[in-house]
């Protein structure tokens, strides 16, 4: 029995015992008294715990498990965010989990139980976490080298505010920091530095520690509750739980507790390094705020800190509260202005409140894979940090490293667009709306650059920061010491098109109408870009000239297959956005796109059965990338820009990309024949390029082989494969993961119209394949074994499974795989 | 009564004797030690008075053909906490360039310096900069890390350098205008924050250590490795013996001597070089 367990955990302990409670009503009111000891209460099978017409509980205090017994008591609890891990049993029941603790029958039993409770609570101890493996991630802190790794790997963020994982006593390597979504601060000095960057906020997580100890701290990532327990098994035996508070972004609390002695609050807030220049610190009796600001932005933390001294130990108990703004010469909100300021509510209702709001974001979109725990933990591992980083209200810039890190500045790439936005279109559509919002707030700036560059419409920047300008750092020191001309801000102008495809992707998934006006615009600005931009060659053809495409190892190219393929959907799908009652002009305008869409190339090659990547592709010399080296590898820095340029190697999915997001646009076949060409000609230098390759080999029929891709993808991060992960997680990659196994491996595609496409492909290794999504306001769970695919759905949805539309009702649908494909069980 | 520390140098009558006492003399100030030399007698050999005035120290001479076996049984003393040695600048006809500092440094217990012909060890005998390749092996690192920690206190630049090679390839660069400065970043944060910068590089590791070198105008080459010129390892090392050009330290993981004060250290590792 785990003894730090908080009230949720006697919650569970009083479901289990319910049937014995009908079976003995008499000893209510004794059990009724040692509960309001414990300020307490819960009901059962939908009955308060009182007698009739009493009205004395303070409703606050009512817990709403409102659950029946046994196994089902479990399935409501893990609906609560309590994992079977948290909970004991009085008396043993057959079928339960090897992880609920067993207590002996009798009501005594419960009784000295709910004690414990009391005085738990009452001395503070740190609760624990579900260990459960499948849901769980170890950061051993044996690797002094691996630190920063593991302050990554960590972090804890609520979509608007990330926190990374650094030490309570810190440690000299350390990179402690928190940052806000969408606040940034003026770079300074030159190349990369002169870009915008994350602005750093006030920190919260020191605690003065004696002994202070930075090795050989274990710590635990509870990826189904967002919390972050160090188990205590230090030198210094400091065991402290914190998590940034879901249900309410810019909360955040821990909870720590140690020998006395040897843990003090310390400062309660500290400011990050010296150069912020308009940092403030101040505190009074009960509260210390702090604020950090530039002329771009501002966050602004106010925290409390308890200490208690219970005889031999010690706790210390923070939460603190931010808030942030964006905009030059603005103060942000102050914390304490809010209704949940510090300190109003008690750690272990903060601590059920966050297990619930993970709970029920991982409703939506957890995943699991029969045969393969430790694969479904690392894409749990993904999907937590998709979530985490990504705010469910206003806007969402979402940086190629999320909240988790200083690299990459916070710059928003086509990452976001294309690699994390359908995940949160699939499982949580407001996250994914928040990230159109910022795309369309900067509609303008887009806008502005297609008139600077002497075209039409809107031309979105490869890298974005809060203004939506191109943020692309000029130059980089290379590899081989020298500095290297940064092209991809002016080359790279897909983008344009990954944000009109992530929009219209958006609809795809919800149909959100109140979303469409907006995004109906983006889609005639980003059309108008590509209509102006394109050239018609003597003999009616049309071109996209001096590009780059997403392999960036060749540039710029003429016709790049991404680039055209892209641009043409784009022109397609703002033509078909065109409605009648629309003014003529606009009409006009949309035959216009259709006739360029129509005539622009798109590399495809009848004789060969496949793409040529770009004009003269095949010309290059036709060298495989395991002739250079193993993959995957970075063979631009290995081998130098101008060797690989010269070949045929490419960074990453660029044509097999096309394929990905629009796996209608190649000719039939397309798909096997380009996969065949320029899989072995696929550098992988780039992290998004195993998940998406995964996804290409399942839809091809080579699943054994997608499933190694995957494992790669998933473990980006967690095995530090870049060597960068300590500078902050790979969003995009994380974002890959989900779509190999949700688009390649179980091939689900939303249609426009309200059609779910299925159509699953698992390796030999899996015995199925659970998925979570929402599609069109609906909840859909979708079961896939080698043979069998069950549907649930809780609204009538329409599915399309080997070319046949079927219309589910409510409920549960079976589907059997036979020589026809897949039809209806007992159908 | 414990000797005082020392570092023992190999010199003969040839063009790397000036060098090479030089090289010896200015570390010797650097870790705030003594230095003494060593001569094997071969025929028409200058007598030991002779060489100790040239040298600026003492040098003893030792009459044997077993050179190398004489050097390192000297250079494994116990007061002996490195060794220098020079190499010729032509082969002799029997024995490949760096023959005998290749034979000592896979043998002996202590760092040894190689240094080739005409080579200054830094300006007016005062060590200015030194580059400190590293292949991310936290072996290595600890290997170095108390040298470079006296380097940095003694006012010398320390350029650590790492090389990109197909055996130690980098698996993803996603955006080269971020992703060389975060990997610049943590490299320097994990392998040695102290020391000045971080030089990437790429192509044959050696190749692209010497022109590193250059380039930054390194009067110093530290190099840590496991005393193994097997085949397809150390391949720095091999080159260092090869084809030397800067004076080079080679810190041999398995050589724990236990350093007084200001001295350097090598903390026995689990080194894979």
């Amino acid at each position: 029995v785990d003894p730090h367990a908080g009230p949720a955990w006697v919650e569970a302990l009083l479901v289990a015992w319910c049937r014995e409670l009908d079976d003995a009503p008499r000893r209510l009111d004794r059990l009724r008294r040692t509960l309001d000891r414990c300020s307490i209460a819960v009901r059962i099978l939908g009955r308060p715990l009182t007698r009739a017409g009493e009205s004395s509980r303070d409703p606050d205090r009512t817990s709403a498990v409102d659950v029946c017994a046994g196994t089902a008591a479990l399935a409501a609890l893990w609906e609560q965010g309590i994992g079977p891990g948290l909970v004991a049993s009085v008396g043993t029941r057959p079928g339960l989990p090897a992880r609920v603790a067993r207590w002996p029958a009798g009501l005594a039993s419960l009784e000295a139980l709910v004690a414990e409770q009391e005085e738990l609570r009452k001395t503070r101890h740190v609760p624990a976490i579900d260990p459960d493996p499948a849901w769980t991630v170890h950061l051993p802190g044996d690797d002094p080298l691996l630190l920063r790794v593991e302050e990554t790997l960590g972090a804890l963020a609520d979509g608007e505010f990330g926190t990374r994982a650094a030490l309570a006593e810190g440690a000299s390597d350390s990179d402690p920091l928190t940052v806000a979504t969408g606040c940034y601060v003026d770079g300074h000095d030159d190349g990369a530095a002169a870009t915008p960057t994350l602005l750093p906020g006030p920190l919260w997580t020191q605690l003065e520690v004696d002994p202070a100890v930075v090795v050989g701290v274990h710590r635990v990532l509870d990826l189904r509750c967002g919390l972050l327990l160090r188990d205590g098994d230090g030198l210094n035996q400091l065991r402290e739980l914190r998590f940034a508070a879901l249900a309410r972004p810019g909360t955040a609390v821990l909870r720590a507790r140690a020998r006395t002695g040897t843990l003090a609050g310390g400062p309660t807030l500290a400011l990050p390094h010296a150069d912020i220049e308009n940092g403030v610190l101040e505190a009074d009796e009960t509260l210390t705020r702090a604020r950090t600001s530039s002329a771009r932005a501002g966050i602004e933390t106010v925290a409390a800190t308890e200490t208690t001294v219970a005889g031999v130990a010690t706790s210390v108990e923070r939460r603190i509260v931010a808030t942030r703004h964006t905009g030059p010469h603005r103060e942000a909100p102050d914390p304490r202005r809010r209704p949940d300021v510090v300190p109003a509510l008690p750690f272990e209702a903060l601590l059920s409140e966050q297990r619930r709001a993970w709970a029920a974001r991982w409703r939506h979109a957890d995943v699991e894979i029969g045969g393969d725990e430790q694969l479904t933990r690392d894409v749990r591992f993904c999907l937590f940090h998709l979530m985490a980083s990504v705010a469910e209200t206003g806007e969402a810039a979402v940086g190629a490293r999320g909240l988790s890190g200083r690299a990459y500045r916070g710059h928003v790439f086509w990452d976001a667009d294309v690699f994390v936005l359908p995940f949160l279109a699939a499982t949580h559509p407001a996250a994914a709306r928040a990230m159109i919002s910022y795309r369309l707030a900067r509609l303008p700036a887009a806008r502005a650059a297609a008139t600077a560059a002497g075209r039409a419409g809107a031309r979105f920047p490869w890298e974005s920061a809060d203004e939506g300008t191109e943020v692309t750092p000029d130059f980089a020191i290379g590899p081989e010491g020298r500095v290297i001309a940064i092209t991809s801000g002016h080359y790279q102008e897909h983008i344009t098109a990954d944000v009109a495809w992530a929009a219209s992707h958006y609809l795809d998934w919800t149909d959100d109408r109140d979303a469409e006006p907006q995004i109906r615009e983006l889609l005639f600005d980003t059309a108008r870009y590509w209509h102006s931009r394109a050239t018609t060659d003597e003999t009616g053809q049309v071109h996209l000239r001096q590009v780059m495409g997403p392999d960036e190892y060749h540039f710029p190219v003429d016709d790049n297959a991404y680039t055209n393929g892209m641009a043409r959907w784009n022109l397609q799908r703002a033509a078909a956005a065109v409605v009648p009652t629309d003014p003529p002009w606009c009409r006009h305008e949309a035959a216009a796109w259709r006739r360029t869409a129509r005539n622009l190339v798109d590399g495809y090659d009848p004789a060969l059965g496949r793409h040529v990547q770009f004009a003269g592709f095949d010309r290059l010399e036709p060298v495989l990338i395991a002739e250079l080296a193993a993959p995957p590898v970075a063979a631009d820095a290995l081998l130098g820009a101008e060797r690989v340029a010269g070949t045929q190697v490419v960074k990453q999915a660029d044509v097999l990309m096309l394929h990905h997001l629009l796996p209608d646009a190649g000719p039939r076949g397309s798909l096997t024949r380009d996969l065949e060409h320029y899989l072995p000609r696929t550098a992988h230098g780039s992290s998004l390029s195993p998940g998406i390759h995964a996804a290409l080999l399942a839809r091809s029929g080579r699943p054994d082989e997608a499933v190694e891709m995957l494992r790669l993808a998933a473990r980006m991060d967690l095995d530090d494969l870049s060597q960068t992960t300590a500078g902050g997680l790979h969003l995009g990659a994380a974002g890959s993961v989900w779509q190999a196994l949700v688009h390649g491996f179980l091939g689900v595609r939303p249609q426009r119209g309200g059609l779910l496409t299925v159509d699953p492909h698992l390796p030999a290794s899996w015995t199925w394949v659970t998925v979570n999504l929402l599609f069109h306001g609906r909840s859909v769970r979708l079961r896939a074994g080698h043979e069998t695919l069950r549907v649930e759905t809780d609204l009538e949805l329409t599915v399309r499974l080997s070319g046949r539309d079927h219309r589910l009702v409510p409920g549960a649908t079976t589907f059997r795989l036979d020589d026809d494909g897949w039809a209806l069980e007992n159908g | 009564m414990t000797a005082m520390p020392r570092i023992l140098t190999a010199l003969d009558a040839s063009a790397t004797f000036e060098p090479t006492a030089r090289a010896a003399q200015s570390l010797a100030t650097l870790l705030n030690t003594r230095v003494t030399g060593l001569h094997v007698l071969e025929p028409d050999s200058p007598d030991a008075d002779a060489l100790s005035e040239r040298a600026g120290f003492q040098v003893e001479t030792v009459a044997s053909t077993d050179v190398v076996g004489t050097l390192r049984r000297a250079m494994d003393a116990p007061d002996v906490i490195m060794g220098v040695v020079g190499t010729r600048d032509e082969p002799d006809g029997t024995f490949p360039v760096g023959h005998v500092a290749r034979l000592l440094a896979e043998q002996l217990h202590v760092p040894l310096l190689v240094v080739p012909p005409g080579s200054v060890l830094g300006s007016d005998g005062r060590l200015r900069r030194t580059l400190v390749p590293l292949d991310g092996l936290a072996e290595t690192t600890a290997d170095v890390e108390e040298l470079v920690r006296q380097l940095m206190a003694a006012r010398v630049e320390v350029v650590l350098t790492h090389v990109f090679d197909v055996g130690h390839p980098p698996r993803f660069v996603d955006e080269p205008q971020h992703d060389y400065e975060a990997w610049r970043d943590e490299f320097h944060s994990r392998h040695e924050p102290g020391a000045n910068r971080v030089e990437l590089r790429r192509g044959d590791p050696w190749v692209a250590v010497c022109a590193c070198a250059h380039e930054i105008d390194a009067d110093l080459i530290v190099l840590a490795w496991s005393q193994d010129l097997g085949p397809g390892r150390a391949a720095v090392v091999r080159g260092a013996m090869a084809d030397p050009t800067i004076p080079t330290l080679l810190l041999p993981h398995t050589a724990h001597t236990p350093a007084p004060s200001g001295l350097p250290s090598v903390a026995p590792s689990m080194h894979s070089d």
